[in-house]
């Protein structure tokens, strides 16, 4: 085991004996790329703020039962927010994931490099809503969160083959998805391509 | 292998050539569209949750967890203990007799010759807990008292009575072993029942759950409950002593022996030797 995920298992043991300190340092070694994933999922900053609650105040809940295995700790938060996310579109009413891209429009007083930012975020995750949950997982935590194929199979439990594979499928759709909103937005602008 | 797999195994490998894992990676240029894909997705914005939002969802994240911690069983003794300790008494002599002085009485009936031996059953011990005879102690309502003394606990540990107070002249009011099932700052529970110790006891350092504790308590009113004072603790398990000043803790590895008047089986069978030094000091965990 790693020193990281030996220090995370000594953290979780102790905050299930309800050490408050433990739990604290759980919480922010997490929080931030728990986020991401359910911004470049949701593509809301405030929902994603919102779900992120949720995932986190259901690790709390479930954590007493939780038991220290093989798999990486965060193997069980993505799953926990990969579940809200479902959730979430469920009670959306079953919204394409692309649709809800403009909730990122920022407004015209924002400075123009939060726009971009956003607009960005927009593009990417319209582009990503597209894609499959498992093959969203993939590419988010391979490339936004830059973690090897090993790392990848072991918090979705999958084998690094089919890691790959998936992920060759996935950016190959990607690559044309990104490349025809690219052409839509020029057009748009009334720029030739 | 599949040209699928051929194609996702050379992507790969060309992945990680330009992206190699690892936040702080260096990238590389590729103008594979794959890669270029990719790319984006690496050089997409970072985003983190608000610094206020995220000291407002650790608010709540604590709170919720100290609600979730579960708070183990307090006694509260009714009034009308003393009558409740006397038919409970009743009711265990009359058990003991039954299940023990009659059946061997009735092995003995063909040979009225022979002197009568009773001995205790130790195939199926009974998890009785027993105190000294003081009128206000740990005995809870007739339910629980049947919950406590007829129904053995899962674990086999055994619960011992105290010795006879002529033996002792301060005999311990509640004596519990068995394995530590919580642990809260000073305050350790066996069997529901919470063990109040110093804050400076050693044994603090040094204990985990489901290590087994024998653990002698007196027993203190406050308002209207009791609560448990620990007077003498003991480990049952080996890889951990606790001394008077001092605690020692089997680390897994033979860097830490153990005092010499410690059982410490298993770090001697690992080790080897009778280990060293009067008071090794908490060992670090394994």
């Amino acid at each position: 085991m790693s020193d990281e995920s030996g220090a995370i298992r000594k953290l979780i043991l102790q905050a299930q004996r309800g050490d408050q300190q433990a739990m604290a340092a759980i919480y922010e070694t997490h929080v931030d790329r728990i986020y991401r994933y359910i911004v470049y999922r949701v593509g809301s900053e405030s929902d994603a703020e919102d779900l992120t609650a949720e995932v986190f105040l259901n690790m709390v809940a479930g954590l007493p039962n939780y038991e220290v295995t093989g798999a990486p700790f965060e193997a069980w938060l993505y799953r926990i927010a990969a579940r809200r996310v479902a959730d979430f579109y469920r009670q959306r009413g079953r919204l394409k994931e692309s649709d809800l891209s403009e909730n990122l429009v920022g407004s015209a007083a924002q400075p123009e490099e939060q726009m971009l930012e956003q607009q960005e975020v927009a593009e990417l995750h319209a582009a990503l809503g597209q894609l499959s949950e498992d093959e969203q997982q993939i590419l988010i935590l391979r490339f936004v969160e830059r973690k090897s194929h090993q790392a990848v199979a072991d918090i979705l439990d999958k084998q690094v083959s089919a890691v790959k594979t998936a992920q060759y499928r996935a950016l190959r759709r990607l690559s044309g998805l990104l490349g025809s909103e690219s052409k839509a937005r020029h057009y748009l602008r009334g720029n030739d391509d | 292998m599949t040209d699928d797999q051929a194609n996702a195994s050379e992507l790969a490998d060309r992945l990680d050539n330009a992206l190699p894992p690892g936040r702080n990676a260096p990238i590389h240029a590729d103008d594979h569209p794959s890669v270029q894909a990719a790319l984006r997705l690496a050089n997409a914005p970072q985003l983190t949750l608000a610094t206020g939002k995220k000291a407002q969802l650790l608010s709540q994240v604590l709170a919720a967890h100290g609600k979730t911690v579960p708070a183990p069983r307090t006694y509260r003794i009714p009034p009308k203990t003393p009558l409740l300790l006397a038919v409970a008494s009743v009711v265990i002599v009359i058990v003991v007799v039954l299940l023990v002085i009659l059946p061997a009485l009735n092995s003995t009936s063909d040979d009225p010759g022979e002197e009568l031996v009773v001995e205790p059953s130790t195939s199926t011990p009974v998890h009785t807990l027993t105190t000294t005879p003081i009128p206000t102690t740990v005995v809870p309502s007739g339910v629980e008292t049947e919950e406590i003394t007829s129904a053995p606990p899962t674990d086999t540990a055994p619960v011992e009575t105290t010795p006879e107070a002529t033996e002792d002249p301060n005999p311990a009011e509640i004596v519990i072993v068995g394995p530590v099932s919580e642990i809260r700052d000073n305050v350790i529970v066996i069997y529901d029942f919470e063990f109040i110790l110093e804050p400076s006891h050693p044994l603090l350092t040094v204990v985990r759950l489901n290590d087994v504790l024998r653990i002698e308590g007196d027993i203190e009113e406050q308002d209207d409950s009791f609560i448990i004072i620990a007077i003498q603790v003991t480990a049952i398990s080996t890889d951990i002593y606790v001394g008077d000043d001092f605690a020692w803790r089997d680390s897994g590895n033979c860097q830490n022996p153990p005092p010499p008047q410690a059982p410490a089986n298993g770090w001697r069978a690992r080790c080897g030797g009778s280990g060293g030094g009067n008071g090794g000091g908490s060992g670090s965990d394994s």
